[in-house]
């Protein structure tokens, strides 16, 4: 019996054999209920049951349950006692994938406990594909027997528009060699590649205890631990980094969270105090597999022992937390909070090497990174109302993450022999340094409102942020923000919000590249262009407007409109994104016509858009003459909803709902010259660029569902259910194992290979129908 | 200005902010006491007797024996207010006098001013995770307690993690449209909900979330994304959104742009990863990018999942060899 089934068969017992207990006491008429039924699902698809667990057509068993022995309201006790369970789900294929159970049962006022378990399924393809299964094993492929692809000479089959010569300086002969090698190739891996079902379980089981039996405080503590079984899917790059193949990648793992907190409260003094321990355990710590295809030395892959492909798995680790909450009237219009904490957040997981046995030496003797990060957070508040109809509020928080990390030193001769071995990624013969990144973040805030009507309320707001940071890009950014909110009633029936704000951000530039500089540059040999801006880091200004209507026009009527938009620019960003905004804006009405029927409608429109120029890699000089390629990308999304709900009559009732989500990206693309007015852009056909085709997404569902009453208290339940989803996108139209080319010009020949996890589309229209019966006592 | 300007500037204020409200305070009043009906609730049940009034009595609040609920005082006027008036006008009512209003009414159009009603509940609520409502946003929004919350109700809405986003979301719309799209978070499916992450009587964190920071938040679930690593990815360690939007993308796996030209944005260092990805140059004149794919005809870092493909390790890498993420 594997832990997940220990787990809920725990769970399970621990919900049956407590209501035995209550059963014993009184209960008031029809606070039970339990609902059985089937269901029955049209076919498979891993995209609609990734979180139900019910990705497999066919039927379904389905159950919930009530129990509730609390003491009633006047009975002059205060016991409680109340046990659910909801999504009872069973299959041939799994037992209750996505279940909740809970009990409670305390004395209220006094003390309680509880205890539950959550099930959550992630259902991530059925169609993967993989030569590897989750333990690194070929599938019946022995380890080098692929031909070497390293070196080959092929290029994509790209003609220069001007003269007509094939990209890469490569002949019509060699694309033919080089098709028909690949070919070849493909032809060698199909019989390996395996379809395999991909996905995770989670279970979690927990209980906590409260106990208010001291004057003005209140304890309580929890343990939580959950276990992560399965695969998702992930793909490495091989030792020799000429190729990335997809692979199930094992997660195995348990976390346990521990926690305590302490509550005391008077009219005057509220505080809070906690801890929390959580410990992360994966129960692997690499995922250790062979190339299937030969290095430059094809005895290599098979001595005794070697492992010439080590992918790392996330390392354990565990986090210690405290946390403070104080809050103090300081006279009554005038309340100061402040919170506080610490965080030691520790790894000491062994490194993982690069690979294992002859002729390789390690990098660095086997042994712990060691890692730690402390943080220290801080923020005191003081809300006053000094003056009638003003309120105030001052605020500064700090946030210091202290990377306390080892830096760690690759070697240059990192080979006892002096020896390059076979990862070519690490063959340069120069050090390089991992990067501990440390923050300090400070923050002042200043807000002061004032009622210029009875109704209608006008609020100033300014906020400063100064970020420093340890091996970054920039050392300092500072932003400031000022805006202004106007909170209104128009009237009794009509409510009304306004916000405007503009912020500005500068960047202290101190080092260029300086992260990438650090632990990558003397490998690639490669900077970023001067004038790039990362966008979450370079100098930007942004103004937002945000704003809200209510109407309340009648108890049966009423309608909402919200909407939001902002936009950003970053002045000192010649590359990367130079420009972005996003908008929201949507209606949301509730209308009851009569009693009986209630109907709800909401529209939402959406626009994201990112507006970014990268160099061109033909001339990385990017001096006046040389190309750049931009790209502009819009989402626009419209989402749909629209409910009825019917009480026919005292025994019926019937709820129709609709709900559609159309997304739509669009890359607009193109490539330009930096500055020559009047020039002609070279041709390369790496100018040539036009946009890709858009990729649009459609997630469509409909409901019915309605209740009989055959007694007052057995209820028949049924529903059907259309749910439709689609994906127009250039990416599911590869094949399973497919190639791509480590795109170049001359010498620098197409020789990587890639095979892909092939899902396909993973578009789906599934119905589902269900029955089911409650029955209360 | 700098950070040690403001503060200063901020600590100033705060002295005489201290002067100024407690002048500003109002002393203790001379008002009459306040009358309570002497049956309590059931002079109320007189009139109110049916759903959704009477569910109170299936919630906490009604338990007479705890001491600390509403029932246990003066009953329903402990939260609407002594309202003899009220009881008075209606004995007229059959006359066709219309009613004097309690005095507190939470909903409606006669519904008393936020202020009015949110210091009702925040008599008993105002402490443990509500410590820090006064001046979160919702609070400086004029957000009242019942526009989230429904008392006459035996399971709150917002209580209940099938129900919550929706009461959330009525305000939140574009959380709402985000939790329908491609990709999302199990919010539509009870297996996450707002509360999760977020605190909405008040935090210390950005967008009241529960913790500190965002990463914080994220790693209560995905605690395997928080290391140490010993090759850490700077923007991933600063902060989860710079590439993830939680709520919902159209992009596969919470991302708020398609790789490459995420990773573009801030790499460009050359060779491999400043190509221009477009629909003729990465496919070849001759290929067809809407059509199926020949071999070789696509770039890698346009296949699958893009650069991760390869950078796969792209939260951080604990492997010796993984200085470009690919371990």
């Amino acid at each position: 019996m594997t832990t997940k089934f220990t787990l809920r068969a725990a769970a399970l017992a621990s919900t049956c054999l407590l209501p035995l207990a209550a059963f014993a006491q009184e209960a008031p008429d029809y606070n039970n209920e339990a609902t059985m039924g089937t269901r029955f699902q049209s076919s498979d698809s891993a995209l609609f049951g990734r979180y139900s667990g019910t990705p497999f057509g066919g039927f379904y068993g389905t159950g919930s349950f009530k129990l509730d022995a609390s003491d009633a309201w006047n009975s002059g006790k205060t016991e409680y006692f109340l046990a659910e369970g909801d999504n009872l789900d069973v299959d041939g294929h799994q037992l209750f994938p996505d279940a909740e159970l809970s009990v409670k049962y305390g004395e209220r006022g006094k003390w309680g406990i509880q205890a539950f378990y959550d099930g959550i399924p992630y259902w991530q393809s059925l169609g993967f594909h993989s030569l590897y299964n989750s333990s690194g094993a070929l599938k019946g492929l022995t380890p080098g027997s692929l031909p070497v692809n390293s070196g080959l000479s092929y290029t994509p089959p790209t003609a220069d528009p001007v003269t007509g010569a094939l990209s890469g300086g490569a002949t019509p002969g060699e694309l033919a060699a080089g098709q028909s090698f690949l070919n070849g190739i493909f032809a060698a891996v199909s019989p390996f590649n395996s379809t395999q079902f991909v996905g995770t379980q989670r279970d979690i089981v927990g209980g906590s205890a409260t106990y208010m039996g001291l004057a003005n405080w209140t304890f309580s503590t929890g343990l939580k631990h959950e276990h992560k079984q399965g695969t998702m899917e992930s793909s490495f790059a091989t030792n020799d980094m000429n190729n990335a193949l997809a692979f199930p990648e094992p997660v195995d793992w348990d976390t346990d969270t521990y926690s305590a907190s302490a509550r005391y409260s008077t009219k005057q003094l509220k505080a809070v105090f906690s801890y929390t321990f959580s410990n992360f355990n994966d129960n692997l710590t690499s995922f250790n597999t062979l190339n299937p295809f030969n290095l430059s030395d094809p005895s290599l892959q098979l001595a005794p022992g070697y492992v010439g492909s080590i992918y790392s798995l996330p390392p354990s680790n565990d986090a210690h937390q405290l946390k403070g909450q104080v809050s103090y009237l300081l006279t009554p219009t005038t309340r100061i909070n402040t919170d506080f904490g610490y965080q030691l957040m520790q790894q000491n997981s062994s490194n993982t090497l690069a690979y294992q046995g002859a002729p390789a030496n390690p990098y660095l003797p086997g042994g712990n990174y060691n890692a730690q990060i402390q943080q220290m957070y801080g923020n005191i508040a003081l809300n006053a109302r000094p003056l009638p109809k003003t309120d105030i509020r001052a605020s500064y928080s700090i946030n210091d993450r202290e990377d306390d990390s080892p830096r760690v030193f690759i070697p240059a001769d990192y080979g006892a022999t002096g020896q390059i071995t076979a990862d070519t990624l690490m063959s340069s013969h120069v050090p390089i340094a991992n990067l501990p990144i440390s923050e300090l973040d400070q923050t002042a805030k200043l807000e002061a409102g004032y009622h210029i009507l009875p109704s209608t309320k006008v609020t100033a707001f300014y906020t400063y942020k100064d970020q420093q940071r340890d091996y970054s890009v920039t050392d300092r950014n500072h932003e400031s923000t000022e805006g202004a909110r106007v909170n209104s009633s128009l009237s009794n029936t009509i409510n009304g919000m306004l916000s405007y704000s503009h912020s500005v951000r500068s960047a202290t530039d101190y080092n260029d590249n300086a992260a990438w500089v650090a632990n990558t540059y003397y490998l690639s040999g490669l900077a970023n262009p001067a004038g790039l801006g990362m966008y979450y880091l370079a100098a930007r200004t942004r103004d937002e407007i945000k704003g809200n209507l209510t109407w309340s026009a009648s108890d049966a009527l009423s309608a909402g409109l919200t909407g939001k938009f902002y936009n950003d620019h970053y002045p000192t960003s010649f590359y990367g994104v130079t420009n972005d905004h996003t908008l929201s804006v949507g209606p949301d009405i509730a209308y009851s016509p009569t009693k009986s029927v209630t109907t709800h409608l909401f529209y939402t429109f959406e626009e994201v858009f990112t507006d970014q120029l990268a160099s061109n890699q033909n001339d990385p000089s990017q001096t006046a003459g040389s190309t750049t390629w931009s790209l502009g990308n819009k989402d626009t999304i419209h989402t749909v909803g629209a409910s009825a709900d019917w009480q026919i009559s005292d025994k019926a009732k019937i709820s129709l709902s609709e709900n559609l989500s159309y997304g739509n990206t669009a890359f607009a693309e193109g490539a330009s010259l930096i500055s020559a007015p009047g020039s002609v852009l070279p041709a390369f056909p790496e100018n040539l660029v036009s946009a890709l085709p858009n990729d649009t997404t459609i997630l469509n569902s409909i409901l019915l569902s309605g209740e009989y009453k055959l007694a007052s208290n057995v209820s028949l339940l049924g529903s059907y259910s259309f749910d439709r989803a689609v994906a127009k996108d250039y990416l599911y139209n590869q094949p399973s194992t497919a190639f791509g080319n480590s795109f170049g010009g001359a010498g620098n020949p197409a020789d990587y290979l890639e095979f892909l996890p092939g899902d396909g589309n993973p578009s789906y229209s599934i119905h589902t129908v269900s029955m089911a019966v409650r029955v209360k006592w | 200005m700098t950070i040690k300007h403001v503060v200063t500037g901020l600590f100033a204020g705060i002295v005489f902010l201290l002067g100024a409200s407690a002048w500003a305070a109002e002393g203790p009043s001379a008002a009459t006491q306040p009358v309570y009906a002497k049956k309590a609730e059931l002079t109320c049940m007189k009139c109110h007797d049916s759903a959704p009034v009477t569910d109170i009595l299936k919630t906490p609040h009604a338990m007479k024996a705890d001491s600390r609920t509403p029932f246990a005082e003066h009953a329903c006027e402990t939260c609407h207010g002594a309202s003899p008036e009220h009881i008075a006008s209606a004995a007229r009512v059959s006359e066709g006098e219309k009613p004097v209003m309690p005095a507190v009414l939470f909903t409606g159009k006669d519904a008393s001013p936020v202020e009015v009603r949110n210091k009702v509940c925040l008599s008993c609520h105002d402490e443990g995770m509500r410590v820090d409502w006064q001046g979160s946003q919702h609070e400086s929004n004029n957000v009242a307690c019942t526009n989230c919350h429904t008392i006459h109700r035996d399971k709150d809405p917002v209580l209940v993690k099938a129900t919550q986003p929706e009461k959330c979301f009525t305000c939140h719309s574009k959380q709402r449209a985000e939790s329908f799209e491609f990709s999302h978070h199990p919010i539509r499916e009870g297996k996450v909900v707002c509360s999760d992450c977020h605190n909405p009587h008040g935090s210390a964190g950005p967008t009241l979330l529960k913790e500190f920071t965002v990463n914080d938040t994220c790693y209560n679930c995905h605690p395997e994304k928080r290391g140490p690593f010993l090759w850490e990815h700077e923007p991933a360690r600063d902060n989860c959104s710079n590439c993830h939007t939680p709520h919902g993308s159209t992009q596969a796996r919470l991302l708020t742009e398609r790789p490459p030209f995420l990773c573009n944005e801030c790499h460009q260092e050359g060779d491999h990863q400043i190509s221009p990805w477009s629909g003729n140059v990465t496919l070849g004149v001759n290929a067809n990018i809407a059509g199926t794919l020949t071999q070789g005809a696509a770039a890698t870092q346009m296949l699958a999942r893009g650069c991760v493909n390869c950078h796969s390790q792209v939260h951080g890498s604990n492997s010796q060899a993984g200085a470009f993420l690919t371990r």
